[in-house]
């Protein structure tokens, strides 16, 4: 069997958040979730923003630091620096667009379910938006030791709706 | 054949302070496994939760023959991920690779991060591996060097080998994976 073992699968359709709960727990200490095919319902792009939620089902909006690098062909790459914000960073679950263009990403989560220690991630992804590629890389820290067991990601602009794409997460084994 | 799988190969967990940790090696592996990075496959190591008796640099060496190698032939170059800014290092000829500056557990100043080792097995080859991490620095501060290194001796090395620039790891999971 794979070390890697996967939890749960949640699929996105015509939402403007989606939540992915019940998936960290005491089996595992480190997790990867990923990101695919993840496209809006508009061509007028919108960041998409990662939060964690506690095992009471309350997203976390506060107490994030965080580092970004965006990176585009058509421009310098740019930094998305917040300390003590609100979510990962605007856009760390990358960029929506209109179908063919989607998004995906993949997160490494450290120490979520642990209420002796912060949550820790980071973070890359790739999208396309108004035909051009986009890459995303980025770290960071929920500052709270309360016991995380889930993740959310929501539009920016709540009159658009995430229209398709898949969360997976998998929990990494340590014998 | 690619069986396309993540096998655990090594892993360790501190539970009394330690000077350093080594996964792999062989014998001198801190598990007891007596086990070693023995094939030509990709390995991927993963720590987190790493705490040190003092504030203190975490060093990442490779091991030849289960000794960390602490010769000046460590070149790398990382990008630093931090929200008061963003950093870049490149070193030649260091002596490890200086992975992040980590403190006490009390402090929630700790060291998280995974890398993958590429061409560890080959004795005709130079040792290369990547890291990416997610950290709390002795400042406070998110931090996360992101970057790789390659250890510039054409040798096999059969394993890795953490440690810090002074006092103790008093906290912290390692484990080796490879990729077949």
């Amino acid at each position: 069997m794979s070390a890697l073992r996967f939890i749960k699968e949640q699929e996105i359709s015509g939402t403007t958040s989606v939540s992915i709960t019940d998936v960290f727990s005491s089996d595992f200490d480190v997790y990867c979730l990923t990101g695919t095919n993840i496209s809006s319902n508009s061509s007028s792009h919108d960041n998409v923003q990662a939060r964690l939620i506690d095992e009471s089902g309350t997203i976390k909006t506060s107490s994030y630091d965080t580092a970004q690098q965006d990176g585009a062909p058509e421009a310098a790459i740019s930094a998305i620096l917040g300390t003590n914000a609100s979510s990962f960073g605007l856009g760390s679950f990358m960029t929506s667009d209109l179908e063919p263009e989607s998004l995906a990403m993949t997160w490494w989560i450290f120490n979520p379910y642990s209420t002796s220690s912060y949550t820790y991630a980071y973070w890359q992804g790739g999208g396309t938006l108004a035909g051009l590629g986009r890459m995303r890389k980025g770290v960071g820290v929920l500052k709270s030791t309360d016991r995380i067991t889930g993740f959310h990601i929501y539009q920016n602009n709540t009159a658009r709706l995430l229209n398709s794409g898949h969360l997976r997460v998998y929990g990494l084994s340590i014998n | 054949m690619a069986l396309g799988k993540l096998i655990q190969v090594d892993t360790y967990t501190v539970s009394t302070p330690v000077g350093s940790v080594i996964l792999g090696g062989g014998s001198s592996g801190s598990s007891g496994l007596n086990v070693s990075i023995d094939t030509n496959d990709v390995y991927m190591v993963v720590w987190y939760n790493v705490h040190s008796s003092v504030d203190a640099e975490f060093w990442f060496r490779v091991t030849k023959s289960g000794t960390g190698d602490t010769s000046a032939n460590y070149d790398y170059a990382d990008k630093l991920f931090n929200p008061a800014g963003f950093g870049r290092r490149g070193v030649t000829g260091d002596t490890k690779t200086h992975l992040e500056n980590i403190s006490l557990q009390s402090n929630q100043e700790q060291g998280n991060g995974i890398s993958y080792l590429y061409n560890f097995n080959d004795a005709n080859e130079l040792s290369y591996y990547t890291y990416e991490q997610s950290n709390r620095n002795i400042s406070g501060q998110s931090s996360a060097p992101v970057g790789g290194c390659v250890h510039t001796v054409r040798s096999a090395s059969d394993g890795v080998l953490f440690t810090l620039s002074t006092g103790n790891i008093t906290h912290g999971t390692f484990t080796l994976y490879k990729q077949v």
